[in-house]
């Protein structure tokens, strides 16, 4: 994941010699939708879970504004929306765990019995649904950068949906026409994947 | 074009419903897995699970409150501490020695033991066999037939389904149902 970003930004900078096309108004890829398979990997999930752990997923990206935010600047904005599946683990965690008592009973003789414990410890199948907005800047012919803030709902296991904040950055280099090397940064994965522009 | 993205919504639909389901898989409340003897020692608190819901093995001792939560088939273990507290499902065997309270809530034909403790309290199912040894106070919910036996008890409280009286059985043993 890191070795792409590393491999991007050298690539990046490469082309910018070449000539940067940032103020241009539109982008050097005529597309719609960019759909991107992916590697992922992340740490410190949201919900119960912890530790590491690595997965696949696909993000299908529309766009909505292909003459971005900023006039003059070649920028353009997405949807994007993806389905993600990421198995944790403690075994590769930064730190260990030790379960608590998330609930205690009365019992007889005035006892206190525990009925629910978190579930730290075990391994967990996550779920996520991304959706962002993406924004992108186009800064050369073979290179371009984006943001993405939104919501990342996920699923975990027995215990349902809920949803956590969502915040990436990424870069990607274009190996083909309509085909792009992809890696994101941020929150709460990280990925790599190849993006086709349709 | 468009049939691509027909096909593409269409996927995507598949895989959200899918997925989920993929993900309820293997996962339950815990970190010890079934067959696996999980001990914890040390500190203040620790309150383990069983990640495969039955069948695991959880020890804790040597500390102020611990105890296990766990499925069927479950063994519970705690000495050495203040308050341990078990909650397991059917054929569960638990002991407790040498703490301040111990007590649990067990489903059917589960085996309790508690020993050289202060107060000792279980709502245990049917088919359940209770021991109370060298304990201040003994306090046993029988949820359907059980055998509750006391020794060197200050107090042996049993009380019995719908309210009926515990038997006393030739063998010293308080029982609901029979003997």
């Amino acid at each position: 994941m890191v070795l792409g970003v590393v491999l991007l930004i050298p690539a990046g900078a490469a082309d910018a010699r070449e000539g940067l096309i940032v103020h241009d108004t539109r982008t050097p890829i005529d597309y719609a939708l960019e759909l991107e398979p992916h590697l992922l990997a992340g740490s410190g999930p949201p919900g119960r879970g912890v530790g590491s752990g690595g997965g696949i997923g696909v993000r299908a990206s529309f766009v909505i504004a292909p003459e971005g935010f900023i006039r003059g600047l070649n920028d353009s904005i997405a949807l994007g929306i993806g389905l993600d599946y990421s198995h944790y683990s403690p075994a590769y965690g930064f730190y260990g765990y030790r379960d608590q008592c998330l609930h205690f009973e009365p019992g007889p003789a005035g006892t206190q019995v525990c009925t629910d414990v978190t579930s730290n410890g075990g391994s967990y199948n996550y779920v996520f649904i991304p959706a962002v907005m993406q924004w992108n800047f186009w800064l050369t012919d073979r290179f371009s950068a984006f943001g993405e803030p939104g919501i990342s709902l996920y699923h975990i296991g027995n215990y349902g949906f809920s949803a956590s904040p969502a915040l990436f950055v990424g870069g990607r280099l274009r190996l083909a026409d309509r085909i792009t090397l992809t890696a994101r940064l941020g929150y709460p994965t990280l990925g790599i994947g190849v993006s086709f522009m349709m | 074009m468009r049939a691509f993205m027909r096909g593409l919504i269409l996927s995507i639909f598949v895989a959200a419903v899918a997925l989920p389901g993929l993900a309820g898989c293997g996962n339950g409340p815990g970190s010890c897995v079934s067959g696996a003897l999980c001990e914890c020692s040390g500190g203040t608190d620790c309150y383990q699970g069983c990640a495969d819901g039955d069948g695991c093995d959880l020890l804790c001792h040597n500390m102020v409150h611990c105890g296990g939560v766990c499925g069927a088939g479950c063994g519970l273990e705690c000495h050495d501490v203040n308050d341990c507290s078990a909650d397991c499902g059917d054929s569960c065997a638990i002991s407790c020695h040498n703490t301040v309270s111990c007590g649990a809530f067990c489903g059917a034909n589960c085996r309790y033991d508690c020993v050289d403790v202060n107060r000792c309290g279980v709502r245990a199912g049917s088919g359940s066999v209770i021991t109370c040894t060298s304990v201040t106070t003994c306090a046993v919910e029988c949820l359907g037939s059980c055998q509750v036996i006391c020794s060197d008890t200050d107090s042996c409280a049993v009380s019995c389904p719908a309210g009926a009286a515990p038997l006393s059985c030739t063998n010293g043993a308080l029982a609901c149902g029979s003997c």
